[in-house]
């Protein structure tokens, strides 16, 4: 029995090590400088203050990157469900070798470098990019289209960097769903479009909960993509924090800005799961 | 009450024929089976049946009514599924109203509707349940009070009982026989076992290959089988092979069989099919017949069954009551067996027609 428990340990131990040391220690460090004051002329003080909380919270400044931020991430979770849910369905009906190569096709983006897709879709969107000249060549639009550089451009990066996440937990939660139930529905006098939202709809509810969960939170946490085709003046918390912390190096100020970040995600990840659980019910009581 | 009429009705796939040229009438308010071993179309045509499936060619008639291109949520059946196939995420009410709500029922109207449909299978205290909660067999029912709820014009059964055990199952087969009854619901049941087809039809058309081998009362299709298909599928059959000889098979050298089924020409090979229930025993010397020699014993509760070996030829189970006379012969005691000569169904060797 010790034995054995001794054996557990050793076999956490890495684990344990590189989770106190990468993870728990510098978020308590972060923590700690989130509450300390600031002044341009000394830098990071010693006292202990919640005025970098208030000054967030309570200036409009933040709060719109804030809200900027949350509504960019609702509407890249919504994009990704309305295009994935339909994707997922057909890589569950196709046959064997268009499947494999649909869901190939749909893990490919993720292959590629963040950096360089940023700059294909640059290519794509800009002003004199090709979609803009294709439309104007073809005299569809007489001014090119504001596509980059606003929320447009970044949702558009976004949703296709995180697709492939949104998909690759739906498929399964289809599969799960056996034939029957729906075919039974249907022989209720339930017309397809009824049985897709009384019947599937509910019963993939626990993949549709994570897979937006997890594109929610990879995309207000999201840095790179923002930046590149958002452009230098477009905030969101991410580009905020780093600008914080590299740019004027307030640390505390960055810090307490990621502080609210991790406590709308932590938030909005509890809430998710309490809904979950709720219409999971049936299924898993 | 409606009828439910097939008339050619045919399932294929690319080259391979599920379904051929099926036609069967079932009168209102019968139960009839379609029996049959896996494979045979059975379930095939229970799905074309309820919509599920489009049909290759032919039509489904409900009454007079053709409605073999008319929508499933639009036919007014029932279809009870091996699987259950409840809705997970609803509770037993909610299950039980689906199909109520979608005909405008509701408010108090639903809820009497989905009570009555629940006593009717005697689950009216587990309306708040969801379908994990309860066991295979209360499953079962809530499926059954779901899919007669909306009062169907057919309802439809795919082998409901296979999932279920031993002693549930026959408890089932009673309840859905009161219902079927009570409801005198048009009703076609799918299985492929024949105990249950037998207990519960009206009517039994036995199914192969995509054809119907015998559409007939369960005492006919087991007394009179069509064909050697039946014969060889109906009982719990010994399959051997003959030769004909002047109203007998020869089973073997000096093996003669009686038989007035026998139709087919002298020196013919044919399948002999000998029921193990048809077959009596008599200790050697006791009676005239094929001698043998017992083999092995299985006590089995209500009979006995004896695996015997006949003198130069093939070995024949046979089944005898465990309180009749024949239930406690001994291993390499000598036998004799005997058969009405009615009951030795003879079939051509080859091809189940």
């Amino acid at each position: 029995m010790t034995r054995r428990r001794s054996a557990g340990a050793g076999l956490i131990g890495p684990a344990t090590v590189l989770i106190l040391a990468g993870f728990l220690a510098p978020t308590v460090i972060m923590a700690m400088l989130s509450l300390r004051d600031y002044s341009g002329m000394q830098g990071i003080g010693t006292d202990w203050t919640l005025s970098n909380y208030i000054g967030v919270l309570g200036d409009w400044f933040y709060l719109e990157i804030i809200l900027r931020t949350l509504a960019l991430g609702l509407g890249v979770t919504l994009l990704c469900l309305v295009i994935g849910f339909p994707l997922a369905l057909f890589i569950l009906r196709v046959g064997p070798m268009v499947q494999t190569l649909a869901i190939l096709l749909v893990i490919f983006p993720l292959l590629c470098n963040i950096v360089v897709r940023s700059f294909g879709w640059m290519v794509l969107l800009s002003p004199r990019g090709v979609i803009n000249e294709t439309l104007l060549t073809a005299g569809l639009i007489a001014e090119p289209l504001d596509l980059m550089f606003n929320l447009t451009g970044v949702i558009i990066g976004l949703v296709q960097i995180y697709l492939p996440f949104m998909v690759l937990l739906l498929v399964p939660a289809l599969q799960n769903i056996p034939t029957d139930v729906e075919a039974a529905a249907l022989t209720l006098r339930s017309s397809r479009v009824r049985v897709f939202f009384t019947i599937t709809v509910p019963l993939a509810s626990p993949g549709i909960i994570t897979g937006s969960i997890l594109v929610f939170v990879l995309s207000i946490s999201a840095l790179v993509t923002p930046r590149m085709l958002g452009g230098p003046t477009y905030r969101v918390m991410a580009t905020q924090i780093y600008d914080e912390i590299m740019t004027n190096l307030n640390w505390p100020a960055g810090a307490a800005l990621a502080f609210v970040l991790t406590f709308i995600a932590l938030a909005l990840i509890w809430s998710a799961n309490r809904v979950a659980a709720y219409l999971t019910r049936g299924i898993t009581a | 009450m409606t009828s439910l009429s097939l008339r050619n009705l045919t399932k294929r796939y690319d080259t391979a024929t599920i379904v051929n040229a099926v036609s069967l009438d079932v009168e209102p308010g019968q139960l009839v089976s379609l029996l049959g071993p896996s494979g045979c179309g059975k379930t095939t045509i229970l799905r074309m049946i309820a919509g599920l499936l489009e049909p290759t060619g032919g039509q489904i008639l409900f009454g007079d009514e053709d409605v073999t291109t008319r929508p499933a949520n639009r036919r007014n059946v029932g279809l009870v599924f091996q699987s259950y196939a409840l809705f997970p995420h609803m509770t037993v009410f909610e299950n039980v109203a689906f199909g109520l709500r979608r005909q405008g029922i509701k408010g108090a109207d639903l809820k009497t509707r989905v009570g009555e449909a629940l006593d009717q299978v005697r689950l009216a205290a587990l309306a708040d349940r969801f379908p994990r909660q309860l066991s295979g067999g209360q499953q079962q029912r809530v499926a059954l009070a779901r899919s007669v709820a909306p009062r169907p014009a057919i309802l439809l059964f795919d082998e409901p009982l296979s999932n279920l055990d031993a002693q549930l199952r026959e408890e089932m087969q009673i309840e859905i026989k009161r219902l079927q009854a009570e409801l005198k619901l048009t009703s076609l049941f799918v299985t492929h076992d024949q105990h249950e087809a037998m207990s519960l039809s009206d009517r039994i058309c036995l199914m192969s290959g995509g054809n119907i081998q015998q559409f007939a009362t369960p005492e006919e299709v087991y007394f009179n089988p069509a064909n050697g298909f039946v014969s060889g599928f109906v009982g719990s059959p010994n399959k051997l092979s003959g030769v004909l000889c002047d109203g007998a098979v020869e089973l073997a050298p000096g093996l003669h069989l009686p038989s007035s089924r026998a139709t087919q020409g002298a020196g013919s090979r044919v399948r002999v099919t000998l029921r193990q229930e048809d077959l009596a025993l008599a200790p050697e010397g006791q009676a005239q017949g094929l001698p043998g020699k017992i083999v092995l014993r299985i006590f089995e509760g209500a009979s006995v069954q004896y695996i015997v070996a006949l003198t130069g030829g093939p070995e024949v189970m046979v089944r005898v009551p465990s309180r009749g006379n024949q239930a406690d012969l001994p291993t390499d005691t000598g036998v004799v067996l005997t058969i009405p000569a009615d009951r030795v169904f003879v079939a051509p060797e080859e091809g189940a027609a």
